[in-house]
């Protein structure tokens, strides 16, 4: 059992769900820290908005448990939503149209004096920027301050944690750096526990303090962004967040003839160690495709090898691909070791 | 409506004087007939203006207005409020079980519950009478239970009222509540509802405060639907000697002989109706905020507990016995016990008067539909969109006073024309318009031209314009783009749009009732006098016939109707 004492604001445990017979979440374990920004990171149908739903009590799970800031919400006791004092923002927001403003956010805050609850009210609207727009209708808004809205209405009655399901899918790019930014600061300002969840992993790097890979129902790695980029836990996750290279030791010897890999097993070979020269007694090259992201090319080698077709790598100019037949390739660093 | 995306189609749009003759032909035709068909409304407004203006006294319009037609008009308002309120009481439970519930049994409920809609009101009305009444079974077993001797003994309700013309007609008009909010509340997006749990709500506070307001748009069109049709009764109210403005309008013309007082007495009743349409397009400019893109999912949808699985079958059946099977089987019974005087009547050659009646009619409405359709598809003129509406107008027109509307015109035409033949020594005609069925044909095809071109017009939004274009760039004429490229296309919908009037032309009680010549009889006029004389016995299998023939339009609508359901 988790420790009521704890700074922890939300602990899953062991943590299983089956959907008509198709088990969804097999004993997911996830923990998230007070004031912290959790992403819930994995492809589309691994079932992270099962999770969110589980948690928030939209779903009940079959076995496992859920403590909110202590208190035990799923488990052997099972606390119905409008109990949990968790916030939700769902993808389309869900504000209610029929609503203003003002009265979407004060919706949770039934249970305050009238004047407390004007107060509030105001205080969630300058939170989010919109003060003055308390008597408009959710239609008369951007997407944008709809969002803001919507955190806004799951923030005012102060709940313990807040689940965002795809917060930034329905935003465009250019706006979407603005509103992480700008809900990050909200973030800190209120002290909030989040957990969102995304399939895109720009989003959860720029706005996650922890991640975690959820790959087939659970937890695949759990670490701070930077971690998993360079110490992926499993092939899989590697494969997933597009780490690198990862090769076999044989593999391995293929490019790097030099290099004395003592462990069998899969290595993290990453892009940007990676350099080659061409010369005449390397690799025989068969193909090269360059893609330019605005600062430096991603480099994809097709080789000549029984053993290993493909090689990423990153240039920081245009490689002359005519000239090249033949590469050799070198490593600058330490390869990683994944642990199965 | 669509004229925006297609500005910048050459070919759709292209400069008025290369129609040719033809299409100024049609244009002409169209624009004569739209005027036709709202001759009605407008000799009504005519009438009473000039005779205003004349200083006319009218008498009997005077001594109404002296003495019962406050009377009258709070009557009529009671009914349309009541039966609203009621139709509320059966439609919204019903509704909500029916979309945010998943039982077994649940979809074949669903469409029982819609079937109501083909019980003609005076036909429940007169039996729940029967059945009601002082001499009925249920008040003879009471007397013989408790030894009561007089009515002044007990109370009971009393069925031939306000409030029992209340219950009837929302018995029978329920379903398009029904059907309005199974929709809505179906197409709700189920975040709504989890949105406001998260916000700490409970189930009853979220049911009041954001399910229901969400729905908001289909409820103030349902009643509104249901508020005209009531008021616009004249077959209920009549049988329980209830008195409201359209049974005045029946009386004036037929009882005073005053068509200037019926006109008045319309007019009112207009008003009355624009008030109701004003205030349910006020909710439809709303919905477009309203409506939800997402779809239910399924598992979104509560398994019952046996104690709310109870509770929702006894009232549904409840709704569904007293609205439909308790007076079918009424009506069969009747059959079998006055089999001869059933099947030796003249049933059949009504029928058949009615059923000619009905294709003429319908043909000619489809007809109407069609062309009025593609003239507005070929100009995409405002003009052409505006006679599209004017032509629809009619199907807001309560019965009784499109009745009157159209006597006023072709009265005087009758007139003018048998003076020109007595001019030139020629014999006189009598009545041949305003007395024969020109006169009810008319009326049907003005009151249900706006269904069938309502059919035509979706399924011709659903053909892109780039196939006109296309053909048209392979050398086709427009009639052989309408001919080849419209109208196999079009052919489904022609025929629910034929089918649909032809159904509402049989079922059609008060214009008939007014319109039709001395000693004809259409199916429902025929029931209904039956039900009048106190004999619906003789006519039950007429009855039967019209509910069966009502009954065919739900089912279509029904089917079309899956996809959401």
């Amino acid at each position: 059992m988790p420790n009521p004492q704890s700074d922890l604001a939300l602990a899953v445990d062991n943590l299983s769900l089956s959907l008509s017979g198709k088990p969804i979440l097999k004993q997911l374990v996830l923990e998230l820290s007070r004031g912290e920004s959790l992403c819930l990171l994995g492809p589309s149908g691994c079932g992270k908005t099962t999770v969110l739903k589980c948690i928030a009590g939209l779903l009940t799970p079959d076995t496992g448990s859920i403590v909110v800031n202590g208190r035990l919400v799923a488990g052997k006791q099972s606390i119905p939503p409008q109990q949990r004092n968790i916030g939700f923002i769902f993808q389309d927001y869900a504000l209610f149209p029929h609503m203003t403003v003002a009265e979407n956010i004060g919706y949770g805050l039934s249970k305050l004096s009238k004047s407390d609850k004007a107060y509030r009210i105001n205080e969630c609207l300058q939170l989010v920027d919109l003060a003055g727009f308390g008597d408009r209708y959710p239609h008369q808004l951007s997407g944008g301050q709809q969002q803001r809205v919507a955190l806004a209405r799951a923030l005012a009655p102060k709940p313990s944690v807040l689940l965002m399901d795809e917060p930034f899918s329905n935003i465009d790019a250019q706006l979407k750096r603005q509103m992480m930014a700008e809900l990050k600061s909200i973030f800190k300002k209120a002290n909030v526990s989040c957990i969102f969840v995304t399939h895109a992993k720009g989003e959860a790097f720029a706005f996650a303090d922890k991640i975690a890979v959820m790959l087939e129902g659970n937890i695949a790695q759990f670490g701070r962004p930077m971690q998993l980029i360079n110490q992926p836990a499993s092939v899989a996750v590697a494969e997933f967040m597009e780490c690198g290279n990862v090769l076999t030791a044989e593999q391995a010897k293929v490019l790097f003839p030099r290099l004395e890999l003592t462990q069998t097993g899969s290595w993290l070979f990453k892009p940007e160690w990676i350099d080659i020269d061409s010369t005449e007694y390397g690799v025989r090259v068969k193909n090269i495709e360059q893609i330019f992201n605005g600062r430096e090319y991603f480099v994809d080698i097709t080789i000549d090898n029984d053993q290993l077709q493909s090689v990423k790598m990153v240039s920081q100019h245009l490689l002359t691909v005519g000239a090249i037949e033949k590469l050799v390739f070198r490593y600058n660093n330490t390869p990683y070791l994944i642990k199965e | 409506m669509n004229n925006k995306r297609y500005r910048f189609n050459f070919l759709t749009r292209s400069p008025h004087n290369t129609y040719g003759r033809a299409f100024a032909f049609l244009k002409g035709l169209t624009t004569v007939g739209t005027l036709l068909l709202i001759l009605p409304a407008l000799s009504l407004i005519y009438l009473v203006i000039t005779s205003t203006f004349s200083g006319e006294v009218d008498d009997s319009f005077n001594e109404i207005k002296a003495t019962v037609l406050n009377h009258y008009i709070l009557n009529s308002l009671l009914v349309m409020l009541g039966s609203v309120a009621v139709a509320l009481v059966l439609a919204v439970p019903t509704a909500w079980w029916c979309s945010r519930y998943q039982f077994k049994g649940r979809k074949l409920l669903q469409v029982l519950l819609i079937l109501p809609l083909a019980m003609p009101a005076y036909v429940s009305g007169y039996i729940y009478t029967e059945l009601l009444d002082f001499a009925g079974p249920i008040q003879r077993w009471l007397r013989l239970t408790f030894e009561w001797q007089r009515p002044s003994d007990y109370w009971f309700f009393d069925v031939r009222s306000v409030s029992g013309a209340c219950i009837m007609l929302a018995l029978a008009l329920y379903p398009y509540l029904f059907l309005l909010l199974t929709n809505a509340f179906s197409k709700q997006s189920p975040q709504m509802t989890a949105a406001a749990q998260m916000l700490g709500a409970s189930r009853r506070r979220i049911f009041w405060t954001v399910q229901l307001p969400l729905v908001r748009p289909a409820l103030v069109i349902g009643c509104s639907l249901i508020a005209m049709e009531a008021l616009a009764d004249f077959g209920t109210v009549q049988l329980f000697a209830v008195s409201t403005l359209t049974t005045a309008i029946y009386d004036a013309w037929l009882v005073y002989g005053s068509l200037l007082t019926a006109a008045k007495l319309s007019l009112m009743m207009l008003l009355l109706v624009l008030g109701i349409l004003w205030i349910e397009k006020l909710s439809r400019r709303q919905q477009q905020y309203f409506t939800e893109k997402s779809a239910t999912d399924v598992s979104d949808r509560a398994e019952p507990t046996t104690k709310q699985l109870c509770i929702i079958w006894g009232y549904a059946l409840t709704v569904l016995g007293s609205a439909l099977l308790l007076p079918v089987g009424y009506l069969f019974l009747f059959v079998l016990d006055y089999w001869h005087q059933n099947t030796q009547s003249q049933l059949w050659q009504h029928l058949l008067s009615s059923i000619g009646l009905a294709v003429i009619a319908a043909s000619v409405a489809s007809i109407i539909a069609l062309v009025w359709n593609q003239e507005q598809r070929i100009t995409l003129s405002k003009l052409s969109s505006i006679k599209l509406s004017l032509s629809s107008l009619g199907y807001v027109i309560p019965g009784t006073v499109l009745a009157i509307g159209l006597l006023i015109p072709l009265g005087s035409a009758d007139l003018m024309l048998n003076r020109l033949l007595i001019q030139f020594d020629l014999p006189r005609v009598g009545l041949i318009l305003s007395g024969s069925v020109f006169a009810l044909i008319m009326a049907y095809v003005v009151r249900f031209s706006a269904i069938a071109n309502g059919s035509v017009q979706s399924a011709y939004e659903q053909i892109p314009r780039h196939q006109d274009d296309a053909a048209r760039m392979l050398g086709a004429s427009r009639f052989k783009v309408f001919k080849d490229i419209n109208l196999p296309q079009l052919r489904p919908a022609v025929f629910t749009a034929f089918l649909l009037v032809f159904i509402e032309c049989i079922k059609e009680l008060p214009a008939s009732l007014l319109l039709r010549p001395f000693d004809f009889e259409t199916l429902s006029t025929y029931v209904y006098q039956y039900a009048s004389d106190e004999q619906l016995e003789h006519a039950a299998l007429g009855a039967l016939l019209i509910i069966a023939v009502s009954m065919l339009p739900l089912l279509l609508l029904h089917r079309q109707n899956k996809g959401v359901s």
